[in-house]
């Protein structure tokens, strides 16, 4: 039925549905396929927004079921509701003080008994929980069998086996939904009597406190005696023993007693593939070839198989260009639709397909679960840098964008090495620059254009570990984060989860290419169109012309320095700038292109991607730092060390090239 | 006996005893299954030695040493230079065709039995086949035992 719906756009959805839809939390351990789920669920209709405050990543979705519109949020994956990271908080937050009407916990069929340790935690905090078992058709195929009636009677609650692989259950789940939406349920498993009468205890004197009223004492007695550090704080009181251990051991020891009747495992012969891959994938040497080749893979994919549809819409943006030119009788406003929207915005929108497959390239990683393998592989690297594999993830996630890479530090507890790599994110080499990459390799390389690209890669890499370094030493002594991480069965992704993934991060550069985008083109037009319609005496040509001298001793033209400064809107825009200002699309050997080739030399040119990759970040990214860093100072401190740098390593570029060549 | 989880050698399992890690990190290691009494096996170490993978409760976790060495765990099996004086079993040689050359040529071999009858920081003197050889510090560690109980 999902699809029968029509797309809403975000804004939509709020105004579609009004108040009385009921809310819904999707809750459960990173990697058992909540996402999934989510999509299964939700089809289309959803949206990523941030949570508020902090910026992890808040996937909200619609789902419309018998008479009621469900409006269906998906927590931070967490394994406990601890406070200890921002992913566990968000998600405990969320079900304290939001309190949705309904919690799902999802649970993974192939490890059901870890699992439900956190369904455990749900069910003391609150009632209305229905427990979803996934990847049902994985444990089918290992022989596991569960009883869900037999789990059911035992816990009290709803549980409905779900693959959101094959679409198994999700019937089931929605009707499951509906069903507590009108009913609701709350139940209690009870702690060994020893622990059962401290709580009681504690909660009696938890009763008599009127500002805790809105609190289940039940739960904040559980929570002071696992010595949970905000209810400590919340409640004041400190009953003196830390009994987590115990409570820990309890819970497992309930998990083993339900899964004794309801659940049967067999040889898990499922694992062999798993551990043959993971032998090839993480071994001594081969795992590190095996990363390696990945990497580059990924880069050569995005480079190569974008190029016919590249060539596809240049060409058809120079028709249209072409054709607006010769229609429109009016000089200026004919430049202002050809050369100001129609060449500016075509330059960028050249440049979606190869986006489009990086995005796509990163999402298989993600879903068939290489990356944490990746990450377990550099751990040591990065280890040495006093950071964590968890950090290289970030910075890989950097490659698509750097504000989603600073965005995605909330996964870092440790506040110290998420600053760290919040400042040096900027330095990975995003989505963004490429454009700018390719269009001057082209010019300028030829044939080694994209070793030309494959090398600021590289370099761009090299810097950011250095930077990485030098701002641990210089600002911080401490230990980097505990790296405590799963390694996920490898597991095949589905075609809707990963066109999801792709469009829902693309999207994000399409908006750009729209309106920023757009709105930088006409204004640089504007800029170089006016006051005498002369590019040469234009305003633009003024305001780079001043700033020129100061990077003469860089070789750049009057026009690269106009381009640096309009790419603060955001990086591609240099592309479009650069197009606008030497009068031309970015179609490779044109004559405005030709132009830039006779003024500077390649050192110059690779000098000047140097300086791209290296000098202050889009506006976007400023923004992301100040939020996610809390403080200008450390924008400042990342902008001017990578204006400084970027400067002095364009100009030794130029000199040691100037001396080969 | 009593090592510390990063001490477990590959391929084999141990009961945790002991968990010493900071209290915002144990919240989180009960939440995986790193409880008291619970079985946790070494499947392999990264290429650069660390982290390491650890099987419990049928999900794969790795672990930094820094914190593995904080949970302390009962295993019959560890590597010779963590041996005390007594009587153990080779369970496995950890290491290239030449090394296990170079054991089987002082009489080791998966199955032999040993006595280490002197532990020095620098190695350990063990008595095999009544030979007294000395065992440097760096091919203990690449020898997997076994304890024998006492007799």
């Amino acid at each position: 039925m999902s699809n029968s719906h029509s797309y809403n756009k975000a804004e939509e959805i709020g105004t579609v549905v009004p108040s009385k839809y009921t809310s819904v939390a999707l809750l459960g351990n990173p990697n058992v396929g909540k996402t999934s789920l989510f999509n299964a669920l939700t089809g289309a209709r959803q949206y990523v927004a941030n949570w508020p405050g902090v910026t992890i990543e808040k996937r909200v979705g619609t789902m419309f079921y018998g008479d009621r519109a469900f409006r269906i949020i998906d927590l931070p994956g967490t394994y406990t509701l601890g406070a200890t990271s921002i992913d566990e908080k968000v998600a405990r937050d969320y079900l304290i003080y939001e309190s949705p009407d309904l919690v799902v916990v999802v649970t993974d069929a192939m490890n059901l008994e870890r699992s439900l340790y956190l369904l455990l935690q749900v069910l003391e905090l609150r009632g209305n929980v229905i427990l979803a078992i996934n990847s049902i058709d994985e444990a089918k195929k290992a022989g596991i069998k569960i009883d869900s009636k037999e789990l059911s009677k035992h816990l009290g609650i709803p549980v409905v086996l779900t693959s959101a692989f094959t679409g198994e259950g999700i019937g089931n789940l929605k009707e499951a939904m509906l069903k507590i939406s009108r009913s609701g349920i709350h139940v209690h498993y009870l702690f060994p009597e020893r622990i059962e009468k401290l709580i009681s205890k504690l909660s009696s004197s938890l009763k008599l406190k009127k500002e805790l009223e809105n609190f289940d004492t039940r739960w904040l007695s559980i929570k002071l005696l696992e010595r949970d550090e905000e209810v400590l704080k919340l409640t004041g009181i400190d009953p003196g023993a830390d009994y987590s251990a115990d409570i820990a051991n309890s819970r497992y020891e309930f998990i083993k007693e339900l899964l004794k009747d309801s659940y049967r495992d067999s040889e898990k012969h499922y694992w062999d593939l798993n551990t043959a891959i993971d032998h090839v994938v993480t071994h001594k040497y081969l795992g590190i070839l095996v990363f390696f080749a990945i990497m580059y893979l990924v880069f050569q994919v995005t480079y190569s198989f974008a190029e016919p549809f590249t060539t596809l819409i240049e060409m058809g943006f120079n028709a249209l260009g072409a054709f607006v030119d010769k229609s429109v009788p009016i000089p200026w406003l004919a430049s202002l639709l050809s050369d100001g929207v129609i060449g500016g915005v075509g330059a960028v929108i050249t440049f979606v397909p190869s986006i489009f497959i990086l995005f796509l390239s990163l999402g298989i990683l993600e879903e068939t679960g290489y990356l944490p393998r990746a990450a377990f592989v550099i751990d040591r690297v990065m280890y040495s840098m006093k950071l964590s594999g968890r950090s290289f993830m970030s910075m890989l996630l950097g490659f698509g964008c750097n504000v989603s890479s600073i965005m995605s530090t909330r996964t870092i507890s440790e506040p110290q090495e998420r600053i760290v790599t919040i400042l040096v994110s900027p330095f990975i080499s995003c989505s963004a620059r490429l454009p700018v990459y390719i269009m001057i390799s082209s010019v300028f390389f030829g044939k080694a254009a994209g070793l030309a690209i494959f090398s600021l890669y590289v370099f761009s890499v090299l810097f950011t570990f250095a930077s990485a370094l030098l701002f641990n030493k210089l600002l911080f002594k401490g230990k980097p984060s505990p790296m405590i991480m799963e390694l996920p069965r490898y597991r095949k992704p589905t075609i809707r989860s990963l066109m999801l993934y792709t469009w829902n991060r693309g999207k994000h550069f399409l908006e750009k290419a729209g309106t920023i985008i757009l709105a930088a083109s006409i204004v640089i037009w504007v800029l170089s169109y006016f006051p005498t319609g002369n590019i040469l005496t234009s305003f633009a040509s003024i305001l780079g012309k001043s700033l020129e001298p100061l990077f003469r001793p860089l070789g750049f033209t009057w026009q690269m320095v106009t381009a640096l400064i309009f790419g603060g809107a955001a990086k591609e825009v240099i592309v479009s700038s650069l197009s606008t200002l030497y009068g031309a699309s970015s179609l490779p050997g044109n004559p405005g292109l030709a132009t830039l080739a006779s003024q500077i030399t390649p050192p110059v040119a690779f000098g000047f991607l140097i300086f791209v990759l290296l000098y202050f970040p889009c506006f976007a990214t400023i923004a992301a730092i100040k939020n996610e860093s809390g403080s200008w100072k450390y924008v400042w401190i990342t902008v001017l060390y990578g204006l400084g740098i970027a400067y002095l390593l364009a100009l030794i570029t130029r000199l040691i090239g100037g001396a080969f060549l | 006996m009593k090592i510390t989880l990063s001490q477990l050698p590959v391929g084999v399992d141990g009961t945790i005893v002991e968990i010493n890690a900071p209290h915002e990190l144990r919240e989180r290691l009960y939440g995986m299954g790193f409880i008291k009494g619970q079985r946790v096996k070494t499947i392999r170490r990264a290429p650069l030695r660390d982290p390491v993978v650890y099987l419990i409760k049928g999900s794969e976790i790795s672990l930094r040493e820094e914190l593995s060495s904080k949970i302390v765990i009962e295993s019959r099996f560890f590597s010779l230079d963590l041996a005390i004086p007594g009587e153990y079993v080779v369970d496995s040689l950890v290491g290239g065709r030449r090394f296990l050359e170079k054991m089987r040529f002082i009489g080791i071999s998966k199955g032999s039995r040993i006595r280490v009858v002197k532990s020095l920081s620098r190695g350990k003197y063990i008595r095999i086949n009544n030979n007294d050889v000395f065992i440097p510090y760096r091919q203990a560690m690449r020898i997997v035992v076994e304890e024998l109980p006492n007799e």
